[in-house]
């Protein structure tokens, strides 16, 4: 049955057309704002909630409160909706894109490629679990591991070690099948983390007992001492239901037992070369130039304050505040609160 | 010294417990004793110490946000640069919403901002609206509510309110002294619909008056309706149209019956209140503030 049309009958039209009255001056029946917001959240007994209703019914002042908090979820909620569509089923960005990308396309075919984009190097090369030529040619003379069986390098001061055993590599030209694009919400600033209830699996809190396992390997260091880590890396939690993939510029994607993967937003560029997953809901990855990310919820990234812009590879954790990184020239910090101070070892 | 009356954390201790165990008081520094003197706060605040059900209430309270909210009020850094980075985007998206307007919104936002901040310092406490959240809600939630009540006090501070006679004075004196009875006739039918309307109003369930409310005074959008109401857009439609059908026949069965009029005279009336006069129909309904 479809709604009154407010313009068509004239009873209709005099409902529509009434003049809004003003909302009048608070009364004692009024609900005050706890009770409302209780009253839209459907956080109030059965017979508080007929109470209410009983005001609001000839209440304009409750009315046009309760009408301001409906708009106000409505429009988060679609503004949360629009942010989880892919970018490229929006079609006033998918269009001059796919313009776009038809030029990009054209002038590549009509020239040699200089460079390969580098998110799809990365993809291409964890779909076979190959190291990407860039970083082949780029690296030391002696040849590394395959990334996905790559055992932690322990730090300089080796407080913190890295009991997990390493996880097996995964099956050589393993398809990665499903690997969707979801556009997560941007992460906007330090600990932007809304989600509550986060859990990770407390440890003994010794950090050096870190149940995560890491996947980063330090090659041997170029002329300006820094070590340069290896691109990319699988973390897994100990109980290895899920597992991230992390590479250069900020790339971070997950797979889930199931097999479904998914490109996580990162809020980073920088290039990421190892994890620790205490659990299967919280991870932490470090990067060049100080890149610490975390999740708490296995989705959503936020970026951590570092106590360094040194280059990090490695990290252990045993939950999502107990954690120890490691940088390039081998210099070890620990924090107990997440990321909010830290010591150095 | 705990404001909770010890009676009280007894009686209810394992409410309390399972309270404090759901609220993680220790990410934010908050003591056990902070969250029952607040649950208990907000069950005197909701009446339920006298109309019972302080259990139910207790396991129903937002629990990590009432730690939020009592770790921000103590002014600690941590709990509040979450709060921040957390809450004020959602908290200026929603008085855009609510104002209509991003300059308005911005400085209803900032307003309500500040007074979580707690500008005011008494006996050397900053004193925090925040310390008005028991949790019965969750805290985004409850910031709406508070939104809402300012941009209501708002509207009311910018609007003045003709006083409820004048209008039907006027409608029925828009004849000139030559004494034009048409229009004191129309002015006459109107009044009839009027009351008939009004009558025909408070028949109804209080909550089919919300949703006619919500959809011709409001303009709310079915979604939005169901989201007040908690109904689905489709239940809204069908009892929207039940509803109005409803008011439909109880208007012309008074009409008909109490004022002795015709089908034609009953068309006059609803043409003459849709059409000529700008009657403020809801000021002649003697219920509606």
């Amino acid at each position: 049955m479809t709604p009154p049309d407010k313009n068509n009958e004239p009873l209709d039209a005099i409902l529509r057309r009434t003049m809004r009255a003003q909302p009048g001056p608070a009364t004692p029946e009024c609900a005050d704002a706890e009770s409302m917001a209780a009253y839209s959240d459907r956080s109030i007994a059965a017979a508080e909630r007929e109470r209410l209703e009983a005001h609001f019914a000839d209440c304009m002042r409750c009315q046009v409160m309760l009408a301001d908090i409906a708009r106000a979820e409505e429009s988060a909620r679609d503004v949360t909706a629009a942010s989880e569509v892919p970018w490229y089923r929006r079609w006033r960005i998918a269009i001059p894109a796919l313009a776009a990308v038809a030029a990009v396309l054209v002038f590549v075919a009509i020239r040699r490629p200089v460079n390969e984009a580098p998110q799809r190097d990365q993809l291409a090369a964890i779909e076979k679990h190959e190291v990407p030529p860039m970083e082949l040619a780029a690296r030391a003379p002696a040849p590394a591991p395959p990334a996905a069986a790559a055992a932690p390098a322990p730090p300089a001061s080796n407080e913190v070690a890295m009991n997990e055993p390493k996880p097996a590599a995964a099956p050589r030209g393993e398809a990665m099948s499903g690997m969707a694009l979801h556009r997560m919400e941007s992460v906007p600033g330090p600990r932007a983390m809304f989600a509550q209830g986060n859990e990770s699996t407390a440890k003994s809190g010794t950090i050096g007992s870190s149940s995560a396992s890491v996947a980063g390997n330090a090659a041997s260091s170029n002329a300006e001492g820094a070590k340069e880590a290896r691109v990319l890396a699988t973390i897994y939690p100990p109980d290895r239901s899920v597992s991230w993939i992390v590479g250069k510029n900020g790339l971070v994607q997950r797979r889930d037992a199931d097999g479904t993967t998914q490109i996580q937003h990162s809020g980073v560029s920088t290039d990421l070369v190892a994890g620790a997953s205490p659990s299967a809901s919280v991870c932490w990855i470090v990067g060049r130039s100080g890149t610490i990310i975390r999740t708490t919820d296995g989705e959503h990234w936020e970026l951590i304050g570092a106590p360094t812009t040194e280059n990090l590879t490695a990290v252990s954790a045993s939950s999502a505040h107990d954690v120890a990184i490691t940088t390039a020239s081998g210099q070890s910090f620990t924090t107990s609160d997440g990321g909010v101070t830290w010591r150095r070892q | 010294m705990s404001e909770a009356p010890p009676e009280f954390v007894a009686q209810y201790a394992l409410a309390l417990a399972r309270l404090c165990k759901r609220a993680g008081g220790a990410r934010w520094s908050v003591g056990d004793e902070s969250i029952c003197d607040a649950a208990w706060r907000g069950a005197r605040a909701a009446g339920a110490l006298d109309r019972g059900g302080v259990e139910a209430y207790i396991d129903a309270i937002h629990a990590e946000d009432l730690s939020l909210a009592i770790a921000c009020q103590a002014g600690e850094s941590a709990p509040w640069e979450y709060f921040i980075t957390s809450f004020r985007p959602a908290l200026y998206a929603s008085a855009r919403a609510i104002s209509g307007d991003e300059a308005r919104g911005r400085e209803l936002a900032d307003s309500i901002w500040a007074e979580m901040y707690g500008l005011e310092v008494r006996d050397g406490r900053r004193r925090s609206i925040l310390g008005y959240f028991h949790g019965r809600s969750s805290l985004m939630t409850w910031m709406r509510a508070v939104l809402a009540q300012r941009h209501v006090d708002y509207i009311r501070s910018q609007n003045r309110i003709a006083p409820l006679d004048d209008h039907l004075e006027q409608a029925i004196d828009t004849g000139d002294d030559r004494g034009d009875t048409s229009d004191s006739e129309r002015a006459h039918y109107v009044a009839m619909l009027g009351k008939a309307l009004d009558a025909a109003l408070n028949s109804l369930a209080p909550r089919d008056r919300m949703r006619m409310a919500y959809y011709y005074r409001h303009d709310l959008s079915l979604k939005e309706i169901g989201r007040v109401m908690d109904e689905h857009e489709s239940t809204v439609s069908r009892r929207l149209a039940r509803t109005r059908d409803q008011l439909k026949g109880a208007i012309e069965r008074m009409l008909h019956d109490g004022d002795r009029l015709s089908q034609d005279q009953i068309r006059l009336c609803y043409d003459w209140a849709a059409g000529d006069l700008q009657i403020d129909l809801s000021r002649a309904l003697p219920d509606v503030k």
